[in-house]
């Protein structure tokens, strides 16, 4: 059972995301901050990271720095969930632990299908 | 005749002398030239010719008796010069031009040589002299002279405007003008719009020099033609030449206390027109009353004919850049709002999909209250979405002016009694407070629009302030219209963003971190302030010590 930290303002999404994950069996920690969320990716050491990358004020790509840049942690999976598709095409290439870009509006499939390639991937904790 | 002895010899010299003036004379009294012959013995002038008395305009007479009449005759200046030369020819040799002041004051330019006549015995006992008028000539040979320099001028002054970068260029290039160089200060004045069928109604400086900074500046003043009176003083078919503040009567008394503060006595303005738009004026300034020769004046007009269309184009230029730079940012705004409306109409659109591919997954099942609450966020979402479409087209309505607003005489008590029980179902489980004083006077309103307005206010309100806290709703009659205020006891609205909150999709950070998307879509306050502008209104957040908001803003009364 593998734990995924949730990284999303709206907390419909949240709820969206939260809800189908842990009914698949996987422990969900939530954040609606970039803050919240940095801090407990550090404490919980999730084994994929669930990320809205239009937080507010753009504090989204902040978190994405920090997980990819932190070498105490290894690199840990990002999904990233945006409404800008073209965008995150380039952006994505520049962090190479974002392993899905999902965009907004999503069918719930695509997102469990991601969850589930990236944690088999990552062997899973 | 007393007969010496021997004179059969003196006689045939003198019959021949004679003879030969008599050949000479009619010559010497016919030419413009004025012939004379000295005395060395007595320095008296012993024959002058006619035309003495025509280009010296004194008699040979008055001649004849004193040669003092000739050094009188000689201008002041040349006086010196001349009287040095004269002593140091006294035998002739001489040769020089020099100035002559007649009885009425005229001056005239004479050429004059003197030659020795040398006796028989080789003696010289006589010199003769001429002297031609060359006032024309002088006259000719100034001009002359002033059409290279200008000549020169020019080709000078189209080469440095020529090299111009800015206006600033133009204006200094025409310092190496003759004349204009003695100015004590030039401005180049723009009107706020091309003097056409309208006159402007202000002028500003666009450049300025000044031969001291020790006195005031012209610039860093906005000039408006009504209070300078600048239509008597603006002239749009020639220069106009002013040669005493003082008492000229283009300028009007502002103006010339103006001028005098500014040390102006006299100064000459030149209209600047280019392509048929008279965009403004030149002006030279002097700290003495000046004289100008009026032929001067069409010089200096095609001198300022040429800087005028060099500093047109500057001016196009510029606007043309400005104008670039707008477009280019407009567009950009345009670009950066549509990217936020499509980012707000996915998210919920996210939800909605989202929920319902949820309660569609196969390999899960759903417990009853688990589906409910599903449908419940599904129908939620699309209610916020909805109300974002709205929003999103009353704006763009309002934009484009299309949104139909009708005004029409209404009492406010009248407006707010209607939208009541809406209001207090918005305030929740906030106190909401109705204050309005007896008598306000009819507004002209759109009452489906103020409805409009006040929902969101009270809504922001509520969203903003803690449960249980006051909301109140009051208005006051002022001059022209009646201002309504909301107030709520939240957190405030910090200065800074006072002005942004009526931004579109303009959203207050929430000092505990909340996520603005609970807030709702950043749209209201956008919305209100251009219903009310459109009403002829205005909008803004109160400038108020300690916690809480208010926002107010007006209607206009009935007579407006």
């Amino acid at each position: 059972m593998a734990t995924i930290l949730v990284i999303e303002d709206d907390h419909s999404i949240r709820k969206l995301a939260a809800v189908n994950l842990k009914a698949r069996g996987h422990r969900v920690i939530e954040a609606d901050t970039a803050e919240t969320g940095l801090a407990q990716w550090r404490d919980g050491l999730p084994a994929l990271v669930l990320l809205d990358i239009k937080l507010p004020d753009l504090r989204g790509w902040d978190v994405l720095s920090a997980i990819s840049a932190d070498s105490e942690v290894p690199t840990t999976p990002v999904i990233v969930m945006t409404a800008s598709g073209i965008d995150m095409e380039v952006s994505a290439r520049r962090f190479p632990n974002i392993v899905k870009v999902l965009i907004k509006p999503f069918d719930i499939h695509d997102l469990v299908r991601a969850v589930e390639a990236a944690l088999g991937r990552s062997g899973g904790p | 005749m007393t007969q010496p002895p021997y004179t059969a010899p003196y006689r045939q010299a003198e019959q021949a002398l004679q003879e030969s003036e008599e050949l000479f004379r009619p010559l010497a009294e016919n030419l413009n030239l004025v012939l004379w012959m000295k005395d060395l013995a007595t320095d008296r002038i012993v024959y002058i010719s006619p035309a003495y008395e025509a280009i010296w305009n004194r008699t040979r007479e008055s001649l004849y008796e004193s040669s003092q009449s000739f050094v009188d005759a000689i201008h002041p200046e040349d006086r010196e010069r001349i009287l040095a030369a004269m002593t140091a020819h006294k035998q002739g040799g001489f040769s020089e031009e020099y100035r002559i002041v007649t009885p009425d004051g005229s001056v005239r330019w004479m050429s004059a040589r003197t030659f020795p006549i040398h006796e028989s015995d080789g003696q010289v006992a006589r010199i003769a002299g001429f002297a031609l008028d060359i006032t024309q000539h002088k006259k000719v040979e100034e001009t002359l002279r002033s059409v290279l320099a200008r000549t020169q001028e020019r080709y000078l002054l189209s080469r440095r405007i020529g090299a111009a970068r800015a206006a600033e260029d133009v204006l200094y290039a025409l310092r190496s003008v003759t004349t204009f160089s003695d100015a004590q200060r030039a401005a180049i004045w723009l009107f706020d719009q091309p003097w056409g069928e309208v006159t402007p109604s202000r002028c500003d400086i666009l450049v300025e020099w000044q031969d001291s900074s020790d006195l005031p500046a012209l610039a860093g003043a906005s000039y408006s033609f009504e209070q300078y009176q600048f239509t008597q003083l603006f002239v749009r078919d020639e220069p106009l030449w002013i040669d005493d503040i003082q008492t000229d009567p283009h300028v009007s008394d502002h103006t010339r206390s103006l001028l005098t503060k500014l040390q102006t006595r006299s100064f000459v303005l030149f209209p600047l027109i280019t392509s048929n738009q008279w965009y403004g004026m030149l002006t030279l300034h002097f700290s003495t009353p000046k004289l100008l020769r009026p032929e001067d004046f069409s010089y200096f007009e095609k001198v300022v004919n040429q800087a005028a269309a060099a500093i047109y184009n500057f001016l196009l230029l510029e606007a043309e850049t400005r104008a670039r730079q707008e477009a280019e940012r407009a567009n950009q705004v345009k670009v950066k709002f549509l990217a936020m409306i499509s980012h707000e109409l996915r998210t919920p659109l996210t939800s909605i999909k989202g929920f319902a591919t949820t309660l569609l997954a196969d390999d899960v099942a759903w417990d009853p209250d688990s589906q409910r609450d599903f449908i419940k966020t599904i129908n939620q979402e699309a209610d916020k979405l909805t109300e974002l479409i709205e929003h999103l087209l009353d704006l763009s309505r309002l934009e484009s002016g299309t949104l139909r607003i009708v005004p029409e005489e209404q009492h406010l008590e009248n407006i707010v009694n209607n939208v009541l029980p809406r209001l207090q179902a918005l305030a929740g489980d906030h106190a909401l407070v109705i204050n309005l004083p007896e008598g306000l006077p009819p507004v002209m309103a759109d009452p489906q629009r103020v409805e409009q307005v006040m929902f969101n206010l009270v809504s922001n309100a509520a969203k903003y302030s803690p449960a249980g806290t006051q909301i109140t709703l009051s208005a006051a009659a002022r001059h022209k219209d009646i201002q309504v205020n909301v107030s709520d006891q939240g957190a405030g609205i910090v200065p800074e963003e006072r002005q942004r909150v009526f931004e579109p999709f303009y959203r207050v950070e929430k000092e505990d971190g909340t996520a603005k998307s609970a807030q709702g879509v950043g749209l209201g306050l956008a919305i209100c302030k251009s219903l009310v502008e459109a009403q002829g209104g205005s909008i803004w957040i109160q400038d108020q010590p300690g916690p809480g908001t208010t926002i107010s803003f007006t209607l206009p009364t009935m007579g407006q």
